[in-house]
């Protein structure tokens, strides 16, 4: 009897395990939702593609409401308008499993294969595309400086800095303190290219004003990241920048709580919210710096399907190609006054004209350089 | 750079996060110091928070009600605590293999309900409209500048588990059950011999232990943030493990130690702000667990040195 219940339980135990291990059990029961969905959408456009040719999307996890989330719908836009398979595999934070996880992906029998760079993704990309040529790779948020090894690879990136240098202006400007903040989970190059357009932003309209940047002290915790938030909120901040991810959740609720503003990243994190249980999160994002993440892979993919796409290339996509933008909404047109999103506008254009160009932390000579700018806005 | 922000409002502030921030840990190590007293090192403390964070949230969502979803946190931590003592005191399977697979399975099998209830991996933001417990105020005290805004406006919970501590050790040192769980940690075999049953104290001090832990995930998803998020423990339960083998088990020693644990996340998190590396910054308070693990091992060995001497001067005369 004792031995059959510990059967039992260790039955139950080495479940729950796999679960934690792979997460995959869950993901192919919502991508057989998805393409079960997608499949008689796509019939007709199945037949152009009789080779059944598949994509997998290689997300760090879902449900961020933020970065991955609008990849993974992107890709599933273009599994719709292409007939192709989409999968999902959710690698999880523990990068020390990813390199034999994407050999494992590169082995099965999947024809293109989209990861971000972040996270140390772009790397194993890099270093093994070469060895499956029959494969198609597309890394997007790659770093504009980016050297494709391979042609097989299409890399993406995004021009963080032109985006965030906008934010930089919008909540200077709607700073009343004059004193703004921006929160992110890690400090590499990535990140400090948001922080270098933001801080040069909010010099260009006010140049008195305070910028505090913190890196959460436990990357990815978001009760963390509203400790940091609710202290800097506390020291006078007024409107803060969240280049947290999931994290920035923590960046919101303590702004509702305390009653300040805050800006989202990635994606139209307003519009997530407010469509969400907690709306409430909703009022307090005046905007968010987006990444059109899911619209750069679908064009990725049109090119592919009209046969135009330059393989071995990297293209870099700034405010011009409507890479990244700042998130028009009803709740930015409720709270930001229309002179202040005037001279957004006039900025925005002044950007895509290319009469000025934001400077970004790749240009720098050394990391000194982005530090010396940091210190010349720290309260 | 830090300097201005020091003013009495920021202090105020950096002393509410401290005790904040050291909410779970306190009710944590508490749980612990029963197991530790019973003799056992309760490695589970994560997985029982992290359920009860879990449960918490889904269960105040569904019903509505805080009490009910506090409960639900507290009898799923405890559940926890059950099948960890029914699989390595019954069946009598290695404890502390049972707790490090019951932890693994924590974290995927909250993100698995997670996902069978509401459709979402990474947090429940958005999804479930769950409650918080709520903050007290206390009179009088509010209005006294940096003391006011440093104590008062908590969760009521981190008041329960400043008031938590007196009651452990009144368990511990004044009741029978606190006796008989002291007696098996020190000697099971002279326990049994009096008729004790060594098993049966073990699963207590482990269910209360569950009590406690549930009472911390609680606070997590239902003070803390308003939320459940994957993996939101983050490793609180292995710092309260720590903080309550520095301090042997001793409630008041567990609180000091889990105080400590969180003064050095508010430093890291304040010095964050202050533009200190950051690689230096997420070192602190690690860094801070070694310091502490040596100096009270220190003060142990010292505390042993003496009564070792003076067991010898007894000797002699």
């Amino acid at each position: 009897m004792k031995k059959n219940l510990l059967a039992v339980l260790m039955a139950a135990l080495v479940c729950c395990g796999l679960a934690a291990c792979s997460g995959n059990a869950e993901q192919a029961e919502t991508s057989a939702q998805t393409e079960a969905a997608a499949e008689e959408e796509a019939a007709e456009a199945e037949e152009e593609n009789a080779g059944g040719e598949s994509i997998v999307f290689i997300a760090t996890q879902l449900g961020d409401m933020s970065f991955n989330d609008n990849g993974w719908q992107g890709v599933q836009e273009i599994g719709e308008k292409y007939g192709y398979e989409t999968r999902v595999v959710e690698t999880g934070m523990d990068s020390s499993k990813y390199e034999t996880m994407f050999l494992d992906i590169c082995d099965s029998d999947v024809n293109y294969v989209i990861a971000q760079s972040g996270n140390g993704w772009g790397d194993i990309v890099f270093k093994y595309a070469a060895d499956y040529p029959d494969k198609k790779f597309v890394v997007f948020d790659a770093s504009t400086e980016a050297e494709v090894p391979s042609d097989n690879i299409i890399c993406v990136a995004y021009k963080a800095n032109e985006g965030s240098y906008l934010t930089g202006i919008v909540c200077a400007l709607m700073s009343e303190s004059k004193m703004i903040a921006a929160g992110a989970n890690r400090d590499n190059p990535a990140i400090n290219d948001f922080f270098t357009g933001f801080i040069t932003g909010a010099k260009e309209v006010e140049p008195d004003i305070k910028v505090s940047i913190a890196y959460n002290s436990v990357p990815g915790d978001a009760a963390v990241m509203k400790e940091i938030a609710t202290s800097l909120y506390n020291s006078g901040v007024d409107v803060m920048f969240s280049v947290a991810g999931a994290a920035g959740l923590g960046i919101f609720q303590s702004a509702v709580e305390q009653d300040k503003l805050a800006v989202g990243v990635d994606s139209d994190q307003y519009l997530t919210y407010s469509n969400s249980e907690s709306p409430e999160l909703a009022e307090v994002i005046m905007t968010s710096m987006v990444k059109n993440i899911g619209g750069s892979l679908i064009t990725v993919f049109d090119e592919i399907n009209e046969g135009t796409a330059e393989w071995g290339t990297l293209r870099v996509l700034g405010i011009a190609d409507g890479g990244v933008a700042l998130a028009d909404n009803e709740n930015y047109q409720k709270l930001v006054p229309e002179d202040i999103r005037n001279t957004i506008s006039e900025y925005e254009e002044k950007v895509k004209a290319g009469e000025i160009t934001v400077p970004s932390y790749y240009d720098y000579e050394d990391d000194q350089e982005f530090r010396d700018l940091v210190a010349s806005v720290t309260p | 750079m830090l300097a201005t922000y020091m003013n009495a409002e920021w202090i105020g502030s950096f002393l509410y996060s401290i005790i904040r921030i050291s909410t779970p840990l306190i009710f944590a190590s508490l749980g612990a110091c029963f197991t530790k007293k019973a003799g056992l090192m309760n490695m589970a403390l994560e997985s029982m928070m992290l359920t009860a964070a879990l449960c918490g949230v889904l269960c105040s969502g569904a019903s509505h009600s805080i009490f009910i979803g506090f409960l639900g946190a507290v009898i799923s931590a405890v559940m926890i605590a059950g099948i960890i003592s029914y699989c390595a005191f019954f069946l009598k399977t290695d404890l502390y293999l049972t707790s490090i697979s019951i932890n693994l399975a924590a974290v995927g099998g909250t993100v698995f309900v997670l996902f069978l209830t509401c459709g979402q991996k990474s947090t429940s933001a958005g999804v479930i409209n769950s409650l918080t417990i709520p903050q007290i105020n206390i009179p009088i005290i509010e209005n006294i500048p940096v003391i006011g805004p440093a104590i008062s406006g908590h969760n009521l919970l981190t008041y329960i588990a400043f008031m938590a501590v007196g009651v452990v050790y009144f368990l511990l040192n004044e009741t029978k059950t606190g006796l008989r769980i002291r007696s098996v940690g020190e000697n099971p075999q002279a326990a049994e011999s009096v008729g004790i049953s060594v098993r049966k104290i073990q699963t207590i001090s482990f269910l209360i232990s569950g009590v406690f832990c549930g009472f911390a995930g609680a606070f997590m998803s239902m003070g803390y943030v308003s939320w459940f998020a994957r993996d939101m423990l983050a490793g609180r339960g292995f710092i309260s493990m720590s903080a309550t083998n520095i301090s042997d088990a001793s409630p008041v020693l567990s609180l000091l130690a889990s105080m400590m644990f969180g003064t050095s996340q508010a430093v890291a998190n304040a010095l964050q702000i202050a533009s200190v590396p950051s690689e230096v910054v997420s070192a602190l308070p690690y860094i801070t667990t070694i310091v502490l693990v040596i100096v009270f091992a220190l003060i142990r060995q010292r505390r042993e040195y003496t009564r070792r001497l003076r067991l010898a001067a007894s000797i002699d005369e």
